[in-house]
């Protein structure tokens, strides 16, 4: 019985805490569709006035009055605002200027590009991360230890756009070893990712190794020693998995940051996903590509930041007592 | 020399950052050394850019194109005949003119901004960081990248951009500190003379915060770099013939099967530079920030 309400209570509290989350995600949402409406008029010049010139020819001014009256530009701002975002609940982002296509539909077409790129950048930096900061931290000065310093600090200052160059010109036009660019098989994927996640993976692998000799110092570590636990053990199980838990939270915040790189990129590599369709839109002053892009990656990455928030009360018991107290 | 050094700071435990002591402090750590150095030295080679550079950054020879370093051009010559060091140093001064006019533009707008919030409180302290909160609900570099692209490609309105996307941060940890500083007993007892809240913000409050701020646009100034050559890397930046290290490498894409130096360069500089506000940052971070607040997360 005593047992039954102590599971009812954690359901309630899990409960109220996700409602107050998601009530919290109401203002942001609003503020995030109220600044990326305000985007279009960053834009030189008047709306109508592109979507005629796109077409090719100069336009008169009775053609641009009529298109503004169309498309509701002389309504006042609230109303244009409140039509927008109306739209936008519905997915609908308008069309393209250059395609005449519904934005929405064309930006999720190529979302999948994107995170692919993405999840395989974050595969790479776990991978790589894991096994580093391990190493580092039980070999504290040494070689690997003084080599994930170096790249921590080499890939923070590293401009991605050049080592992304920098890794074409070694494997695919020297060595001829890896394609240029363009989406295909796995060896497509390989040097965007590794682009994409160098800095993140030499920063983590850092992390961990400062989580890890945090744990290593502890009493339980040294309990599990006592009691003449193979060390495979006491690394693998007892220290990592206290070690992760830091870790864990903010690779999943990272991956907002992976998916915000993603822009250059793309556009090295030739990549097709969203963040080269925004950049070649920019550059055809394609505007509601532009807006669609913004909200688009806007509300993946609030999204994203959530349900790493939630997963990672539901992962540790200790934050859930912090709420109850 | 550097044993002295650290043996004298050791034995002063004591957090009085009087300007020579924190210097020292800062310079008995090694990396943060080493970026003062280079910090120092980009500085010098930005300043004195027109004595420096060996040509005219923007001269064209087509009949010197893509020539190989040599004696007359010692880091060779780009796609149109112009001596890439001379275009490097002139770049020097573009990159760090511009990122710091853009730090200070964010500061001029996020410290009243801050402060504001900090004080106040309540009400106006919610409805300011609900601002706050939604800025940063966009990925940093996609929001800059977004606001340059509407505004159009030119130098000017990159650096808008990259205004408008990180001033938010500075404004949140100015904010934070203040609510911390403001319950202190000087405060309490400024506020017991009568001192106008004005005063107490500007001569009590600003410069007991004033460490974790520079750190944290130490460390700023690194990404503002990396944001104004990203996007002008992008096109959307500096436009030819500006000799910016962005710039520099986009238009260096097409030749880079047969030039690959013109590439190598401009990212070296790019990142010689951001390493030197990394190194001088975390250093300082360990100086004037003892309590971890610009702590990267």
């Amino acid at each position: 019985m005593w047992f039954f309400y102590v599971v009812l209570w954690e359901v309630v509290a899990i409960k109220r805490y996700l409602l107050k989350r998601l009530l919290y995600l109401l203002p942001v949402m609003m503020g995030v569709s109220l600044i990326t409406f305000g985007l279009i008029n960053l834009a030189p010049g008047d709306p109508a006035e592109v979507i005629l010139r796109a077409g090719g020819a100069e336009p008169t001014r009775e053609a641009v009055e009529a298109l503004r009256d169309e498309l509701g530009l002389n309504d006042p701002l609230y109303v244009q605002y409140g039509r927008w975002l109306w739209q936008a609940a519905g997915l609908d982002l308008g069309k393209s200027f250059r395609t005449g296509q519904p934005v929405a539909a064309e930006i999720l077409c190529r979302f999948p590009a994107t995170l692919e790129l993405t999840c395989a950048a974050m595969a790479l930096v776990v991978l790589s991360a894991l096994p580093l900061g391990i190493l580092a931290a039980l070999y504290r000065h040494a070689l690997v230890d003084h080599l994930t310093r170096f790249g921590a600090l080499a890939g923070a200052s590293m401009p991605g756009f050049w080592l992304g160059l920098m890794l074409i010109y070694c494997f695919s036009v020297k060595w001829g070893l890896l394609p240029v660019m363009g989406r295909g098989g796995i060896d497509h994927l390989i040097l965007p990712a590794v682009t994409l996640s160098f800095g993140m993976a030499a920063t983590y692998a850092r992390l961990l190794r400062a989580s890890m000799l945090e744990v290593l110092g502890q009493d339980f570590i040294r309990v599990a020693r006592a009691k003449g636990l193979a060390e495979k053990w006491v690394i693998g199980r007892h220290a990592l998995k206290n070690a992760l838990l830091p870790v864990v939270t903010m690779l999943g915040l990272s991956f907002g940051h992976l998916l915000g790189g993603t822009v250059i990129v793309e556009s090295i590599f030739a990549w097709p996903g969203v963040g080269k369709f925004c950049l070649d839109a920019i550059f055809n002053r394609d505007y509601p590509v532009v807006q669609g892009y913004a909200l688009f990656m806007a509300v993946v990455f609030v999204v994203v930041n959530l349900a790493v928030d939630i997963s990672y009360r539901l992962i540790d018991p200790r934050m859930r007592l912090s709420d109850k107290m | 020399m550097d044993h002295m050094l650290s043996r004298k700071v050791g034995g002063n435990s004591v957090i009085m950052l009087s300007l020579p002591t924190w210097l020292r402090r800062l310079l008995a750590d090694r990396l943060a050394a080493l970026g003062v150095l280079l910090l120092a030295g980009f500085i010098l080679v930005g300043v004195f850019a027109p004595y420096l550079a060996p040509h005219d950054p923007v001269a064209v020879e087509l009949g010197k194109r893509l020539l190989p370093s040599g004696e007359v051009y010692p880091l060779g010559t780009d796609h149109l005949g112009r001596c890439v060091l001379s275009r490097l140093i002139w770049g020097t001064r573009v990159s760090l003119s511009t990122s710091f006019l853009v730090l200070i533009t964010i500061m001029w707008i996020s410290i009243p901004y801050g402060m504001l919030a900090g004080w106040c409180g309540g009400r106006v302290d919610n409805l300011l960081m609900r601002l706050v909160d939604t800025l940063l609900a966009f990925p940093r570099l996609i929001f800059a990248l977004v606001i340059a692209g509407m505004l159009g490609p030119s130098l000017t309105n990159v650096m808008l951009a990259l205004g408008a996307v990180s001033w938010v941060r500075f404004a949140r940890l100015i904010r934070g500190l203040v609510l911390q500083v403001r319950e202190r007993e000087f405060v309490l007892a400024a506020r017991g003379c009568g001192t106008s809240a004005r005063r107490i913000l500007f001569t009590h409050i600003l410069p007991n915060i004033i460490g974790p701020l520079v750190v944290l646009a130490t460390l700023d100034m690194g990404w503002l770099i990396l944001g104004i050559s990203g996007l002008s890397f992008l096109g959307l930046g500096a436009q030819p013939p500006t000799p910016e290290w962005g710039t520099m490498l986009n238009d260096s894409r097409p030749y880079f099967q047969v030039a690959h130096n013109l590439m190598l360069y401009p990212g070296l500089a790019i990142m010689l530079a951001v390493l030197a506000f990394n190194l001088l940052g975390d250093g300082l971070r360990d100086v004037l920030d003892p309590h971890g607040f610009t702590r990267r997360r």
